[in-house]
């Protein structure tokens, strides 16, 4: 078995809400992973991942953050790591 | 020299960087390759080619050895830029090639360039010049727009492969990007059968960031204006419509926090601390006794 990763950065804490960032490793290939090379997300929002097949294996937690109270934004907040499984033959 | 006005410094404070599209004249861009680029494959190669610069040497004179060097940053508009955003005297932090070799697989990592900085009342720019055409295969600059509001400390953000509204640069021989210095950037693969070659010149600020743009033609007043909630920007004088934007890949929680950034960058440039996007900043900083 090997994972293929999905991790999808949301607009909120909802699943359903609109895709705003991606990326993808890939267990299933060699080639390495590329940075800025794609104009548009795989899946609208997070719920069509999972309707596509990917579980949800982690979910950003909800809570303060450091910083908030001085108002510094953060890094992205709401990121979902999805996964499938795939069968290859060594 | 020519300074940068209100449709500009907007721009820098919204997107955290500005692109000149092929300023640097042809005859300058292949004088550049021929001294700092040449076959070069590699950083290693392309850094060995610059003149040394201590840090902190005033930039006006840094490259008196370098006439290529000298006349690229006597070009006025990017002279004019450079006063605009960090004032008279600035001085040389460092200065590298970057140089990408053709049909590369991987790219870089997201990053900022860097340990993290947690100023808020100064900022250095980054001056990338780029002296040959970068079409998309070739891998440019990736750019992430407004991200100049989110520290981060190198590549912590590594994580982040592709943000909606990302910017791949391109563009004619000749073009630079200013970058506040916060800004996200990687360079992407050159999938390309050329060499990409860059230089990079990290500035800092000796002074007040204060009023030294053109700012003559910028109405202080009609900046502070009432504006409904959010409206798009009218144009470019439209300092709060340009300044209140979401840009497409901000999570909601972190886009007013954005906002709030902005609007205290502008009030470093401006010297107008009544300034505030809506009433966002303003509303905080009331605290009746």
């Amino acid at each position: 078995m090997r994972q293929k990763l999905l991790i999808l950065y949301l607009q909120n804490s909802a699943l359903d809400s609109p895709v705003v960032g991606w990326t993808r490793y890939d267990g299933d290939t060699l080639a390495p992973p590329v940075s800025g090379d794609e104009d548009e997300p795989p899946y609208a929002t997070g719920l069509d991942a999972l309707r596509d097949g990917w579980r949800t294996i982690q979910f950003s937690t909800l809570e303060p953050r450091l910083g908030e109270l001085s108002y510094q934004p953060g890094w992205q907040s709401f990121e979902v790591i999805m996964e499938k499984l795939v069968e290859t033959p060594r | 020299m020519k300074r940068l006005g209100v449709g500009e410094m907007t721009c820098f404070v919204r997107d955290g960087f500005l692109k000149l599209e092929g300023l640097v004249p042809t005859d300058l861009c292949d004088a550049f390759r021929a001294a700092y680029v040449k076959d070069c494959k590699d950083d290693r190669c392309g850094r060995a080619l610059l003149p040394v610069v201590p840090w902190s040497t005033p930039l006006a004179g840094a490259f008196g050895g370098s006439e290529v060097l000298s006349r690229v940053f006597a070009l006025p508009e990017l002279s004019g830029a450079i006063y605009s955003l960090l004032g008279p005297r600035c001085r040389v932090d460092h200065h590298v090639m970057h140089i990408r070799e053709p049909n590369q697989g991987k790219s870089q990592h997201l990053h900022c360039d860097a340990m993290i900085d947690a100023r808020d009342d100064a900022f250095d720019i980054q001056v990338m010049i780029y002296p040959q055409d970068v079409t998309r295969e070739m891998g440019g600059t990736l750019v992430i727009p407004g991200s100049h509001t989110r520290k981060a400390g190198e590549t912590s953000i590594a994580r982040y492969q592709n943000l909606a509204g990302q910017v791949q640069l391109t563009g004619p021989a000749g073009t630079i990007l200013i970058l506040h210095h916060n800004l996200w950037h990687a360079g992407r693969r050159n999938a390309s059968n050329s060499v990409r070659a860059m230089y990079k010149i990290r500035l800092n600020p000796t002074g007040s960031q204060t009023g030294h743009w053109d700012m003559s033609d910028y109405d202080a007043a009609k900046a502070r204006g009432p504006k409904p909630l959010h409206s798009p920007a009218t144009d470019k004088q439209d300092v709060q419509g340009q300044l209140s934007c979401f840009h497409p890949w901000a999570d909601i929680r972190s886009a007013h926090l954005d906002i709030i950034q902005r609007t205290r960058l502008w009030r470093l440039l401006t010297g107008d601390e009544e300034f505030s996007v809506h009433h966002f900043l303003s509303r905080l900083e009331n605290e009746p006794t």
